[in-house]
């Protein structure tokens, strides 16, 4: 997922000092949310380079960890963390959905415990050999040339817009380039490691009197989306099925996205575990998505049915209303919501509502 | 099939039945060691074994415990009986492999597949027993019925004792030189039964999927499926696609099928499913492997007989015991039987009965439960 890698992409106005404190040194905290179940949260979700957050379960004599991060490195944060909160082998990972900043750090799980064994979704299998892995080559080169693109404007001094390149810009693209060359490092250092326990529907882990439940709930951010329940603790880790505090909406399925929300909100759970986020304890951002969401098909179907071309979909679907809601004045979060929401999910929105069946592939 | 309930049923049966008379003579049996629970393996594809107990009459019936050895782990399919069954079973994968057992799959709760599973924990602490959460239900409690079974297998000990100390059934009558060598047989089993029952630990299933989960080892899919009820309310297959390898659990027994509380028109429609998915080799919960579907479209002919005999009785208002007597195999029976009168009173206790049962409580639209097979 090389737009996630680059969260921020090549708009050089916001802050540089993230960046500047490298990639490696970026801020978590462990939240204990049950006894025995933590969260590996990190603590701002719109850094330049976007990590996900980690469920880890404790249990009598095991522990299963949902989604294994997008860098080796941060894996091996995860590790070591782990070997402080218990001395328990991780024997089970749940990968939430295909996306690299979910399951890139499943090799570093396996070589610190041989017996771990992956689970997710069968269509995520799927998805994370033939797009993830069969992707990476690219992914690698879109890097690369985002690093020349920024290394040609500071030397030119402007950028392609004709926008000149002063101090604080080349400071920022420096600050991004640096993230990226290490980013670049660690990616080449993933190993691949798929998912080798896939399921459909529902798969339940009993541990002790604890129950973990594996649940699909239908197509949503991916089409393999899992989320994983802890009914007795009433702790649900979403996945990507919802992010604070905005949504991505990269390669989605809009529609069922909705009824999939809504299963999610029918879930026996009073903290809702978000892979990007800090944890939510009621419902109503989960109902605030839902409603972008509705706004979004319904503004797509429409567009369809008059016969509108995408840029003139573009025009109309800025949403300024929901913007404000999920951003306020907040500028990193309008652009986030912009470039993580706004943009893929209006084009691919209409696409799906014209009926196109490319818009229903995993990447296109 | 549960463990050994099946063994005082059909015993009663064959205990009951006094054939022709013969001498009496006085024979001493040896009370252990009667190799009752000793297997033998087979290989069906590469890497994929099963470890048969030959004599598929003998009781306490025993399943087909099948291996699948991969690079790394191995997947074990059913667990055996008891302590000495799974024992029996795991010596066999040791002649294989030194792999760890990974993952346990229980196809249904019937004790002579589940009541082995403690071995395997044992051997191997990385072990997961998998299940659908009818399984587990299976296993709790009444059902699978540790203790309620024991008064019951001490009785036949005694009754099978005094016969052959005596040399004369239940009823007084000599018993027949075959008789009698069956029953020096049955003593010991029966023995070696209740000590299982006796010292037996009862492992649920601790992974639990109810529709469909798949093992991706290398190249090799293993996929684990619910296909529908069938011989119990929760069953499991097993399916290898690229092996072409099916492992049916009790869904398909051979030669002579169980029937306790099973579900007749859905079992009927799960067997499509199994037939389609178009295998080279299906491994019977008991029994012999198959190459073909043949003996599973004998099954379900059997089954629809059964269903359609009992049915149309039911509409007719008859009774339970006048809907059995309604049953006509005719030359149906006899696929199963070859004829054989042991083997008849067998297919009666271990599917007719049962599933005649079953058949009256789904034409009159009243539950069928686990566990209840009178």
């Amino acid at each position: 997922m090389l737009t996630l890698v680059l969260a921020g992409g090549l708009a050089l106005a916001a802050p540089a000092s993230d960046a500047e404190r490298g990639p490696q040194a970026k801020p978590f905290e462990i939240i204990t949310l049950a006894d025995g179940v933590y969260g590996f949260v990190w603590k701002d979700p719109l850094e330049d380079l976007i990590e996900g957050n980690s469920l880890i379960v404790v249990n009598e004599s095991d522990v299963l960890v949902v989604d294994t991060g997008n860098f080796p490195s941060t894996a091996r944060r995860m590790v070591a963390e782990i070997e402080r909160l218990t001395g328990e082998p991780v024997r089970y990972v749940v990968n939430t959905h295909w996306h690299d900043d979910h399951h890139s750090g499943n090799a570093v799980f396996r070589e610190r415990w041989p017996g771990v064994e992956f689970i997710a979704h069968e269509d995520t299998r799927t998805d994370i050999r033939e797009r993830s892995y069969g992707g990476r080559l690219e992914d690698l080169a879109g890097i690369e040339g985002q690093i020349a693109t920024l290394e040609r404007w500071i030397a030119d001094g402007v950028d392609d817009a004709g926008k000149p390149m002063d101090e604080r810009r080349k400071q920022r693209a420096r600050a991004i380039i640096g993230a990226n060359r290490w980013a670049l490092d660690e990616l080449r250092d993933v190993e691949e490691q798929p998912p080798d326990l896939v399921f459909r529907d529902r798969l339940v882990l009993q541990r002790g009197t604890r129950t973990i439940e594996l649940l699909w709930l239908g197509r949503g951010n991916t089409r393999g989306d899992v989320v994983v329940l802890l009914p007795e603790e009433r702790i649900v880790a979403t996945g990507d099925l919802l992010v604070y505090p905005v949504p991505f909406a990269f390669y989605s399925y809009y529609e069922d996205w909705i009824g999939t929300l809504a299963a999610l909100d029918g879930l026996p759970a009073d903290v809702l575990f978000l892979a990007h986020g800090r944890p939510q304890r009621d419902r109503a951002y989960l109902r605030q998505v839902r409603g972008l969401l509705l706004t979004l098909v319904d503004g797509a179907r429409a567009a369809a049915a008059e016969g509108l071309d995408l840029e003139q979909v573009r025009a109309r679907l800025t949403l300024p209303e929901w913007r404000a809601r999920f951003a306020g004045d907040d500028e990193a979060r309008g652009r986030a919501f912009d470039s993580f929401f706004l943009a893929p999910g209006v084009e691919r929105a209409f696409r799906q509502a014209t009926g196109d069946p490319s818009a229903s592939s995993p990447t296109r | 099939m549960r463990a050994l309930p099946r063994l005082p049923l059909a015993s009663a049966v064959l205990l009951a039945s006094a054939l022709h008379p013969a001498a009496a003579q006085t024979l001493v049996a040896p009370a252990t060691g009667s190799g009752v629970f000793d297997r033998e393996l087979r290989q069906v594809a590469d890497g994929v074994y099963v470890a048969v107990r030959p004599d598929v009459f003998r009781q306490p019936v025993e399943p087909n415990v099948a291996f699948i050895v991969n690079d790394e782990d191995v997947v074990v399919v059913d667990s055996g009986g008891g302590v000495a069954a799974a024992e029996s079973a795991l010596r066999l994968l040791r002649m294989v492999t030194d792999l760890p057992v990974r993952y346990l799959v229980n196809t249904h709760w019937h004790g002579d597949h589940v009541l082995g599973n403690a071995v395997f924990l044992q051997a191997f602490p990385g072990a997961e027993v998998v299940g659908h959460s009818r399984t587990i239900t299976g296993m709790t409690g009444e059902n699978i019925g540790l203790e309620r079974f024991q008064p019951q297998l001490v009785d036949m000990i005694g009754s099978l004792r005094k016969g052959v100390e005596t040399g004369l059934d239940d009823q007084g009558a000599p018993l027949t030189p075959e008789r009698l060598a069956r029953w020096r047989q049955m003593l010991p089993d029966t023995e070696a039964a209740l000590a299982e029952y006796r010292r037996a630990r009862i492992e649920k299933p601790t992974l639990i999927v109810d529709g469909a989960m798949t093992l991706w080892r290398g190249e090799r899919e293993i996929q684990i499926r619910h296909l529908g009820r069938g011989n119990t309310d929760g069953d499991l297959v097993v399916w290898l696609p690229r092996e072409r390898v099916v492992l049916s659990g009790d869904l398909v027994v051979h030669p002579l099928p169980y029937g306790f509380g099973s579900f007749p028109a859905e079992w009927l429609e799960t067997l499509d499913r199994l037939a389609g998915l178009d295998f080279l080799h299906l491994v019977p919960g008991h029994g012999e492997i198959q190459s073909d579907a043949t003996y599973l479209r004998q099954l379900q002919a059997l089954i629809r007989k059964i269903r359609d005999d009992v049915g149309a009785a039911v509409r007719s208002g008859a009774s339970l015991e006048a809907a059995r007597a309604a049953i006509d195999l005719g030359e149906l029976a006899d696929v199963f039987t070859a004829g054989d009168e042991r083997r008849r009173a067998l297919l009666d206790a271990w599917l007719i009965q049962p599933l005649s049962l079953s058949a009256f409580r789904e034409a009159k639209g009243e539950p069928i439960v686990q566990g209840q097979t009178g």
